[in-house]
C-alpha cells in the first residue's frame, strides 16, 4: 500500500464517494453536515473550502426536513458527494412527499431594501442554492424525491 | 443555546458560545436573545466570532431577534467569519445590519 504522507493529491482525480444517510429532523441534519466536514477534512480534499458545499446542502436538506417529509416520522434521507473535476457532484434522495408541481422553487431572492418590521425573516434558502449550485436537476420515481446538483470548487 | 452578554456603556455586546446557528436551534436562539436583551438601554452587538456556520433559518432569527428588539435599540454584529459573511452578503443581509470586524472596533464607535 502506498502512502502519501504530506503530500496533496492532484484535486482534479476523483475520490471515493462520500455517503450518508439521516432522518428528516434538524438534529440529523446538523449530524450529516458536522459528518461531511469531518470526511472532507480526513481525505485528500481537505485543503478545499468546503464551505460553500455545506452552506448549499444545508438548505437542499433543511427544505426537504421542512417541505417533503413534514409531519413524517418514517422520513430517510441519503446524500452522495463525490468529487472529480473540480467539482462537487451532490446528489440527494429522501421518501417524502414531491415538490409542489413536481418542479423546483424558482428561489427568487426576498426582498430586503424594506422597514424593519417588513424585514422577511425566511425564503432565502433556495435562493442561496440557486446562487451557489449549478446543474440542478430534479425528478421524481417510485415515492422519491432525488435532486441532484455541483458546486465548483 | 449559549449566549453571554457584558455591558459596555450604553452597549450590550451579546456573544454566542456555539458554533452553529443552524435550524436545530433556530427557536432557542430567538429565545435567548429575548432573554439576554430584556434590559437592555442603548444598542446591542452580537459577537458571532465563535460561529462558523449558520443556514437561512439562522440568518432568520437573526433578523427575528432584530425586529423583537424594536427600532428604538439597533442590532450591530461584529467579526463574522467567511462563511457566515457568505450569507449575509449571498442574501444582501449585510445591506440591512450594521456589520464590524471586531468587537473591540463596534465599541469604538
Amino acid at each position: 500500500m502506498t502512502t502519501h504522507t504530506g503530500a496533496r493529491r492532484d484535486v482534479s482525480q476523483p475520490t471515493s464517494p462520500i455517503h450518508i444517510e439521516l432522518e428528516g429532523t434538524p438534529q440529523e441534519v446538523r449530524r450529516a453536515l458536522l459528518r461531511l466536514r469531518a470526511k472532507v477534512d480526513e481525505t485528500a480534499l481537505a485543503h478545499l473550502d468546503a464551505g460553500t458545499l455545506e452552506i448549499v446542502l444545508g438548505e437542499v436538506l433543511n427544505n426537504v426536513v421542512e417541505h417533503a417529509l413534514a409531519k413524517r416520522t418514517d422520513g430517510r434521507i441519503a446524500l452522495t458527494c463525490d468529487f472529480a473535476n473540480r467539482c462537487w457532484r451532490v446528489v440527494v434522495r429522501d421518501n417524502g412527499a414531491a415538490m409542489p408541481d413536481e418542479t423546483l422553487p424558482r428561489g427568487n431572492a426576498p426582498d430586503v431594501d424594506i422597514g424593519l418590521a417588513d424585514l422577511p425573516e425566511g425564503g432565502f434558502g433556495w435562493s442561496m442554492v440557486r446562487m451557489l449550485a449549478r446543474d440542478i436537476h430534479y425528478h421524481r420515481a417510485n415515492g422519491w424525491n432525488t435532486l441532484s446538483f455541483c458546486i465548483e470548487s | 443555546m449559549d449566549l453571554s452578554s457584558q455591558v459596555n456603556g450604553d452597549t450590550l455586546v451579546v456573544t454566542v458560545n456555539e458554533p452553529r446557528i443552524d435550524a436545530s436551534v433556530a427557536i432557542q436562539f430567538k429565545d435567548r436573545m429575548r432573554e439576554e436583551t430584556e434590559q437592555v438601554a442603548g444598542r446591542v452587538v452580537l459577537d458571532l466570532g465563535k460561529v462558523d456556520f449558520i443556514d437561512s433559518s439562522g440568518l432568520g432569527a437573526i433578523v427575528a431577534a432584530m425586529k423583537q428588539l424594536g427600532a428604538q435599540h439597533r442590532l450591530e454584529l461584529s467579526d463574522l467569519n467567511e462563511n457566515v459573511d457568505k450569507v449575509f452578503r449571498l442574501t444582501r443581509m449585510d445591506t440591512v445590519f450594521r456589520i464590524h470586524t471586531s468587537v473591540g472596533e463596534a465599541l469604538a464607535q
